[in-house]
């Protein structure tokens, strides 16, 4: 609809009203003139004819009327005029007024004055329209200061807060906003609110956004505000989306202000690392006897919660009056040669070390205590030298550097404080650690090294197991028995490595170990080892447990012998008694069946008593040569030997020999042959020995050859001894059995099963030869007979050598 | 007669054996070696065998098999008297078949009388 002004409308309702009266007023007062007019000039008309003189004055007269009409007429019609004008303006007038009050109202109310009112008068369309108005101001008013009161709120409100538009442009921030952060309102409004966030914080907010906007729910988040000043303020953000026809149309802010909170958190954070530092370096210290690897890690530990970049660690020698390094930890390389030992009272470690008090400097280049100092030179800012203080005595200092100026707080340099007592206290613990270490340690040494020595000493194999039966000590003797070299069983099981099995060959090990059986270690057990070669060797193992001081077994000690020798020689000597007590029964037999016939009177005859008689004797005598020999044996065992040497001719103790075994030598048809030339030179001897060695080796010949052989003893001179060679067409002796024969009973199978022997013929010749200076050799083939050769010292070279001897011995006099 | 065989390769074993049953009036016949044993047993058919055991040629063991072989000295008494004392030899005189197993040295007259048991009418079983 078209509003049309008030005052036109006025001008329009004016000219109407003056176009209504006026213009109707003088068209009659004209035609009041005209008529007038037209009938005065009658009259004149009239009064001439009638007249004439009076038609002048009538004419006259009438003039003047005519005149004085029109004049009045126009008068009329111009105060008439007036008149409506002045009436129409009056009209518009009040027609206008109304409308002026309404105008002024508005114009008041747009201006802000919500208080205005229209004044209501009557009852007409006006006072209508006035109270519609005021009405409608009423309720302006009553809106106005309800969003009075919330503009209050938000200018009042202590939390900062902001308005963003969809596009996340600021619409709106509120006086605390400006007051935390500084921005001014008009600073900000209108910029982009991804402006006031760092490139860290960014990422967080734009997925804020995107997601929380999206979905339409409030929430509230963790983020920094960068602040007028630069500075990131950490603040909580309450963010609630603003919801226009189910789409964001912005977004509400209201932060939190948390940098006190993240403060006392940082605070709590370092505090909890520094606890942590303490903790570690406490435990460390305690639990590591290594003071180099005490303090390097004491240095990482304090760098590292102190953010500081480089560190060392210096012990004092307090009788050197030196400080030396320890370990560093990011010490420029050119300056570590230079800071590897101070002198007490040299640089700051070697004041602080003498003061026993901290000393930090948080810029080196501008603490005027600091000059000449190599640390200047490494351009390093903050420094810190700290005591490392024991009980009584500063045991060290603590050095540490930063690259850019480092403010000490005084709770860091409490914690530093803490940490320099606990590695204070570690190093005077670890040196009298180390003192009494050292001197142990030598006590031990010499008792390991003594145990050692004994050990490998021994000729029984010795090793240890841990409790689970792990190989710990492997001696010289079991790896000599078994061939195992000890670097290749010790930390095996015992089970690997020897699984021992009884003499039937049953496996020991499980259920039924050596180890875990007998505790006492007492009695051997027998068992088979197994060895290198893939043998089985017997053993006697003794086993004994190796208590701590609790009692409890830690491990065991484990004895074995290699009881092979020991086994064969109990064979050979079951063997020998057996023998023995063989060779002794058919003596015996004689002995006693013939002397019981003699006295029970059956012999009559004294021929037959007599030759009874002489077999007793013989038989007696072959008893008691076998008595002489078991106690020769005796003797060469005991190595109780009496040899009584004198010049022996071989000759007639070879015919000697000889002519003792003529009966054998008939029996078996053998032809015995002495080669020797007559002029051999006595040998140096016990004539009985020699008669033993000759006899046992010739009767060797006869035993083991079949009849008919042929036996031939030769002498000759050999440089300075006599050879006596004794050759047979025997039997021969198996290759295996050759480098045996020498050995007490041991006797070649084949042999023992064809004649009677002790086991102990070859040996005493061995024996008596050694006991000579002499030697014996042997050569034999299996079927084409045996060639042994004794060889003894000559009598002439052994009286010279005596003589020579004398006399010296009477010159030397 | 009673025949008694007697093997030994200790001359001395078998003239005190021999002298001793002669003067009880028991014939002997014997052998120095294993092999003359089977032979003289199958020869001379003795009514008891005294036997050694270590001997040249064939020893007594193998001299017992052999003999036990033939049917007839199936029953034939055999002492073996061997200077082996053991419980073991004993046992391996006894599988061979020797009847009686002494050790020596023996008493010749312990002997003479086990013969004696062993060859009367009454008392020839085994022992």
């Amino acid at each position: 609809m078209k509003i049309r002004s008030p005052k036109r409308l006025a001008a329009k309702i004016l000219v109407l009203f003056m176009a209504l009266s006026v213009v109707p007023a003088l068209f009659f007062g004209a035609r009041l003139v005209l008529m007038a007019s037209s009938h005065l000039d009658k009259d004149v008309n009239v009064w001439t004819k009638l007249e004439p003189a009076y038609a002048e004055h009538a004419r006259t007269f009438h003039d003047g009327m005519k005149e004085r009409l029109r004049k009045e007429i126009a008068s009329f019609a111009l105060y008439g005029s007036f008149i409506a004008a002045a009436a129409a303006l009056f009209a518009s007038g009040l027609l206008l007024r109304p409308l002026r009050k309404l105008t002024e109202g508005v114009r008041h109310i747009g201006s802000g004055n919500l208080h205005y009112r229209l004044p209501v008068q009557g009852n007409d369309e006006f006072a209508a329209l006035s109270r519609a108005f005021n009405a409608m101001a009423d309720s302006l008013q009553k809106r106005n200061d309800e969003l009075g009161r919330k503009e209050r709120y938000i200018e009042k409100m202590l939390d900062p807060m902001w308005v963003l538009d969809a596009g996340n442009r600021i619409f709106d921030v509120n006086p605390a906003f400006t007051k935390l952060f500084g921005h001014r309102k008009d600073e900000v409004v209108g910029r982009d609110a991804r402006e006031f966030f760092d490139n860290a914080n960014l990422p967080v907010f734009d997925l804020q956004m995107r997601e929380k906007r999206e979905r339409g729910f409030a929430d509230v988040y963790e983020l920094s505000i960068v602040c007028r000043r630069g500075n990131n303020i950490p603040v909580l953000i309450s963010c609630s989306p603003i919801m226009e026809n189910g789409r964001a149309a912005g977004e509400i802010g209201v932060f939190k202000d948390i940098s006190m909170r993240k403060e006392l958190e940082d605070d709590i954070v370092q505090k909890n690392k520094e606890l942590y530092a303490l903790n570690t370096i406490a435990a460390i210290t305690s639990h590591s006897l290594d003071l180099i690897e005490i303090l390097r890690n004491t240095v990482k530990e304090a760098i590292a919660i102190t953010g500081m970049d480089a560190g060392g660690i210096y012990i004092a020698d307090h009788e050197a009056r030196e400080l030396t390094c320890a370990g560093h930890v990011g010490v420029p390389e050119q300056f570590v040669a230079r800071m590897q030992s101070f002198k007490f009272g040299e640089d700051l470690p070697g004041l602080v070390v003498i003061t026993g008090d901290t000393v930090a400097v948080s810029n080196v280049s501008r603490d005027p205590r600091i000059f000449r100092h190599a640390v200047q030179e490494t351009g390093m800012k903050g420094y810190l030298c700290l005591p490392l203080k024991s009980k009584d005595r500063v045991q060290g200092i603590l050095c540490m550097l930063s690259a850019e100026e480092h403010l000490f707080t005084g709770s860091e340099l409490e914690f530093l404080e803490s940490v320099g007592h606990i590695v204070g206290v570690a190093i005077e613990n670890i040196k009298f650690y180390n003192r009494e270490r050292s001197r142990l340690t030598g006590l031990v040494d010499l008792e390991k090294n003594r145990a050692e020595a004994i050990l490998s000493s021994i000729t029984e194999g010795v090793y240890t197991t841990d409790r689970d039966l792990r190989i710990t000590y492997w001696n010289r003797a079991a790896e000599e028995i078994t061939g195992f070299r000890a670097c290749d069983v010790v930390g095996r099981t015992c089970r690997e490595v020897l699984a021992h099995e009884d003499e039937q060959g049953e496996r020991l090990c499980r259920d039924r170990c050596v180890m875990r059986r007998g505790n006492n270690g007492g009695e051997a057990l027998h068992v088979l080892c197994p060895t290198a070669g893939g043998e089985k060797l017997p053993t006697a193992l003794t086993s004994a447990p190796i208590r701590d001081a609790s009692g409890e077994e830690t491990g065991r000690v484990n004895v074995f012998r290699d009881i092979t020798r020991a086994k064969e020689i109990d064979r050979m000597k079951t063997d020998f008694v057996r023998t023995v007590s063989h060779e002794l029964r058919t003596p015996l037999s004689a002995i006693v069946g013939m002397t019981e016939m003699l006295m029970d009177g059956e012999i009559r005859e004294d021929k037959a008593a007599q030759e009874y008689l002489e077999t007793i004797h013989t038989e007696g005598q072959r008893l008691a040569s076998m008595v002489e020999e078991l106690l020769d044996i005796a003797r060469i065992e005991s190595g109780r030997q009496e040899i009584r040497k004198q010049a022996v001719t071989v000759q007639p103790v070879v015919e000697n020999c000889i002519n003792l075994l003529k009966g054998r030598i008939a029996a078996k048809n053998i032809t015995v042959t002495w080669q020797g030339p007559s002029g051999l030179p006595p040998v140096s001897a016990d004539r009985e020995k020699l008669h033993q060695v000759v006899f046992n080796l010739l009767n060797n010949a006869l035993c083991y050859s079949d009849d008919g052989a042929s036996v031939t003893i030769h002498g000759a001179r050999r440089d300075d001894a006599l050879a006596l060679t004794f050759e047979d067409t025997g039997w021969g002796i198996p290759e295996q059995d050759l480098p045996h024969i020498f050995k007490k009973f041991y006797r070649s199978k084949p042999h023992a099963r064809r004649v009677k022997g002790t086991g102990l013929g070859l040996p005493l010749v061995l024996e008596i030869v050694k006991s000579h200076g002499g030697s014996i050799d042997v050569q034999s083939a299996p079927a084409k007979g045996s060639t042994f050769t004794v060889t003894l010292p000559l009598a002439e070279d052994e009286m010279k050598k005596r003589n020579n001897e004398s006399g010296n011995g009477s010159i030397g006099a | 007669m009673t025949k008694v065989l007697i093997v030994d390769d200790e001359p001395f074993v078998i003239r005190m054996l021999r002298d001793k049953l002669r003067n009880a009036g028991i014939s002997v016949v014997s052998a120095v070696n294993g092999k003359e044993a089977v032979g003289l047993a199958m020869s001379e058919r003795p009514d008891l065998i005294i036997m050694d055991w270590m001997m040249p040629e064939m020893n007594g063991i193998d001299a017992c098999k052999a003999i036990r072989t033939n049917p007839e000295h199936a029953g034939t008494p055999i002492i073996m008297l061997t200077a082996k004392g053991q419980e073991l030899d004993e046992k391996k005189g006894r599988d061979a078949g020797a009847t009686y197993y002494i050790t020596k040295p023996f008493s010749p007259r312990r002997i003479l009388r086990l013969v004696e048991e062993c060859t009367q009418p009454s008392g020839g079983g085994r022992a």
